[in-house]
């Protein structure tokens, strides 16, 4: 057994790429065999490019039929796979070992269905997020998940991450949004999830428990979205403030009206700065600005934007703009959009996080950001899905400064764990990856990450779906000394610690 | 108050794990009708573990122990003009929250609206050494670590007690209008489906008796204006009207003759079963309610071929929920069975997926 369910750990054999390659080549065409070093350097990182390892190989199949002979050979050897999408991904979820091969599922990109009437899209795991809105909006219909990377974002990635956006907070995340799945076991087996085409299915949520579980537990190789009518209307208020607390106060005012908008977005001064740098998108000056959409039709919308334009006022709001009309409000979402690489623009080096909160503890949280930033001396924007709770610290690091890059990591971890004990998570979208498992030791005690380790096993009996990732072993956890002690008593005290 | 016996339930697993013994686990048995038979002489009932244990209006979340009665929490969100986030089915007053996560049967607003996991923010369980499990939490999002909340929808009891449930709420509509037209069958699933097509405040539809029955909530604006694009008559008493349809006190469930619940993709036009008396179409088509005295061979056939699957609901043998599962989803809920529960304490008799 090359996983052992009880701890986490794992060992698999070397192998010998020449023999792999000829074995490999027998049932995929060379030209998606890659294994020079110039095709395999793209492979080497996702979006967290501080993480970079070369794989030994790189397939991309075309057919089910090829994923599942992959499975069953990598199952019978014990070579570990790597499944990936466009690569989009922040947490080095998809980085390369010196044991796995990477499947890259880039030549899945068909939409093999957009069904109007039944407001359903069947597709290929390949397929660009912002696309599937793009083919359903003839219809008048949308695949409203939308996060900022959807125009290269690949629809299997967002559901191995349960992938949120701007437009979550009213419409769900990517698990609301999708009905169906088909998945590739490690032993190849293809498997239908959920209710497909249908509303329901017997027995477990096995859907639930694929989303976000960021390549441990199958392939995906078809998915079926629920696609949902193009609001008659939608229109943006833009407000600025003096404090991020106004501004959070005000989010948290907007919910408790009774409102639900589309989008709730705050930023800080730094990030506005650096938006304005980077495209002058013409947003005000201010120390908060938040961004908050309404749609459906226009006699709600103009109801409803009273009672914000109202609760902005009382926050002391010093200015609002509403868009006049679409091309106005899409570029207020543009700049939005454009946070990070704005960011990246003004500092290349930088370190972004993805923690929840409850939205009334928004202003405390930030407070603490502000002095945390302070006292590690590294400068943190702040650009966040408010109405959701969730943040987005972008620490700022110079990676020629001996030790920056550490310092950032650790002013992450110390702005994480203040987020957990507020009683919210240290992911709220990007998942956990190579990353971010050292809070999974901080957010979860042994009882839920052996759960967790069990559960892996039964579904991955060889252990071989992207192994190493998302859930660390319960020896790193003790090393870590983060252990949970249930009931005065340490559990597992057979593990050795250290 | 809430009413905690959490510590009470785990001794009782762990009684029953150092005896090898299993337990079936229940709550008010509202459900009991529609699962086979699966007491066992020991027996966990979760129906004292109850009351509200945290709610947050500002947060639009609620936290409680998973024997509350639905009814209870539904008069609490109320209180602050809030309700659950979608239809829950209540077939008895004593219907409690652990139920209906634990069957997972959503009621009429499922397409609008979302099915109850959909909701789930976070859940806790007891394992099967009588210890106790978190996962998820109280925000919005949280994608760390597997969505084992969720998970257990639909689980009947089977992967161990859960203990407590976090749920996203939503404030009241401001108003509820139930608009009616005569159709027939074919017709009015379509004319459903192209509705839902549309951006209009509905929150279900079902067909009945030659009549398409539409609810619509929200403001008065809105509602307002999807009655002009709807055309249909206004229907006097509609909250009494969608009342018996979550109760099932409706006349239609209180037939002699046994009740099948048929799934099928929304825009499957009419069934016609061998033994078919009357329907009831809900979910904007997706849900059939079936009156027969029995079904065939041929009906499964019917039906999977048109993508869906039926299920035995009332009156009739209940079925086994592995009777409508292909091989390889067998396994796999077998496998999920073991990686919670190897030794089959928890409601081994309605999980032989083996």
């Amino acid at each position: 057994m090359s996983f052992d369910p009880e701890t986490g750990e794992f060992t698999f054999p070397d192998w010998n790429t020449e023999q792999v390659l000829q074995d490999l080549g027998k049932f995929i065409p060379p030209h998606n065999l890659l294994h020079k070093p110039s095709q395999l350097k793209p492979f080497e990182c996702d979006g967290l490019t501080t993480h970079r390892k070369i794989p030994r190989l790189v397939l991309l199949p075309e057919t089910i039929q090829q994923c599942q002979k992959i499975m069953r050979y990598c199952h019978k050897n014990e070579i570990p796979v790597i499944a990936r999408g466009a690569g989009t991904g922040i947490t080095g979820g998809v980085l390369p070992d010196d044991l796995s091969i990477v499947v890259s599922l880039t030549k899945f990109n068909r939409i093999e269905k957009i069904d109007p009437l039944q407001r359903i899209a069947v597709v290929q795991p390949g397929v660009r997020n912002l696309a599937i809105s793009e083919a359903a909006k003839p219809f008048g219909l949308q695949y409203a998940p939308d996060p900022s990377s959807q125009i290269a974002c690949s629809i299997g990635g967002n559901v191995a991450e349960n992938s949120g956006g701007v437009h979550c907070l009213k419409y769900g995340l990517t698990v609301n949004n999708v009905t169906g799945i088909k998945i590739i076991n490690s032993e190849g087996e293809l498997i239908e999830i959920g209710g497909g085409e249908c509303m329901d299915s017997p027995g477990f949520d096995f859907l639930a428990l694929m989303h976000g579980s960021e390549g441990l537990l199958g392939i995906i190789v078809e998915i079926t979205l629920k696609l949902i009518p193009l609001p008659p209307a939608s229109q943006v208020v833009l407000a600025v403030f003096h404090s991020m607390i106004d501004g959070g106060k005000a989010v948290s005012d907007i919910i408790s009206s009774g409102i639900i908008p589309a989008g709730l977005e705050m930023m800080d001064k730094v990030t506005i700065d650096a938006i304005e740098s980077y495209m002058q998108a013409g947003y005000p000056k201010a120390d908060a600005l938040l961004l908050c959409e309404l749609d459906g039709n226009q006699i709600d919308i103009n109801l409803q934007m009273k009672i914000v334009q109202q609760i902005l006022k009382d926050n002391n709001a010093f200015e609002t703009r509403t868009s006049h009309n679409d091309e106005e409000r899409e570029l207020y979402w543009k700049a939005r959009k454009s946070a990070f690489p704005a960011v990246a623009s003004i500092q290349p080096d930088f370190y972004l996080l993805d923690g929840t909160v409850p939205r009334k503890a928004l202003p405390e949280v930030l407070e603490k950001i502000a002095t945390l930033s302070e006292q590690f001396g590294l400068r943190v924007a702040n650009v966040f899905h408010a109405g959701d709770g969730n943040l987005h610290p972008i620490i700022m690091y110079n990676a020629e400064v001996e030790d920056d890059y550490e310092k950032a990591v650790q002013l992450g971890a110390e702005i994480l764990k203040h987020c957990i004990s507020k009683g919210g998570s240290f992911t709220g979208e990007h998942g956990v990856g190579a990353e971010k498992k050292d809070q999974m030791c901080q957010q979860f005690g042994p009882l839920e990450l052996l759960q967790f380790h069990r559960i892996k096993a039964q579904l991955d009996v060889s252990g071989i779906l992207n192994p190493g990732k998302a859930i660390p072993t319960l020896h790193r956890c003790a090393e870590l000394g983060a252990m949970h002690v249930h009931n005065g008593e340490m559990p597992h005290a057979d593990l050795p610690r250290f | 108050m809430p009413y905690d016996i959490s510590q009470q339930i785990c001794e009782q697993v762990k009684h029953a794990q150092q005896g090898a013994q299993p337990i079936s686990i229940h709550g008010s048995h509202s459900h009991d009708f529609m699962l086979p038979e699966f007491a066992e002489s020991m027996q966990l009932n979760l129906n004292e573990h109850q009351g509200i244990v945290d709610y947050q209006p500002t947060e639009l979340t609620v936290t409680a122990l998973s024997g509350t009665r639905l009814e209870e929490i539904q008069q609490t969100l109320a209180t602050e003009h809030q309700r659950l986030a979608t239809d829950f089915p209540v077939y008895t007053a004593e219907a409690t929250l652990g139920g209906a996560v634990s069957i997972g049967h959503t009621g009429s607003s499922r397409p609008y609206y979302g099915a109850i996991r959909d909701h789930i923010l976070g859940a806790s369980l007891v394992n099967t050494s009588g210890e106790i499990m978190h996962f998820g939490g109280k925000v919005m999002k949280n994608v760390a670590g597997y969505d084992v909340s969720r998970l257990l929808t639909g689980t009947r009891g089977t992967l161990g007690p859960i203990l407590e449930i976090t749920l996203k709420v939503q404030p009241l509509p401001e108003q509820q209008s139930t608009l009616s037209i005569d159709l027939d069958e074919n017709a009015a699933i379509e004319i459903m489906n192209r509705l839902a097509g549309q951006s209009l405040p509905i929150s279900a539809s079902v067909y009945f008796n030659h009549t398409l029955f539409i609810r619509l909530e929200g403001t008065e604006a809105g509602i307002q204006q999807a009655r002009k694009t709807i055309n249909g008559t206004e229907v006097d008493d509609g909250v009494s009207f969608w009342s018996s349809i979550q109760q099932q006190n409706h006349d239609f469930f209180n037939s002699s003759l046994p009740i099948w619940r048929v799934i099928v993709p929304a825009s499957t036009p009419g069934l016609q079963l061998q033994n078919q008396q009357q329907s009831l179409i809900d979910w904007c088509g997706g849900l059939r309610w079936v009156q027969a005295s029995e079904i065939t061979q041929a009906d499964i056939t019917y039906i999977a071929e048109r993508g869906g699957y039926i299920e035995s609901f009332r009156g009739s043998k209940p079925m086994q929920q592995a009777e409508l599962m292909s091989p390889l989803q067998k396994q796999m809920h077998a496998k999920i069975k073991s990686a919670f529960d190897p030794d089959k304490l928890f409601n081994p008799k309605l999980s032989n997926f083996a």
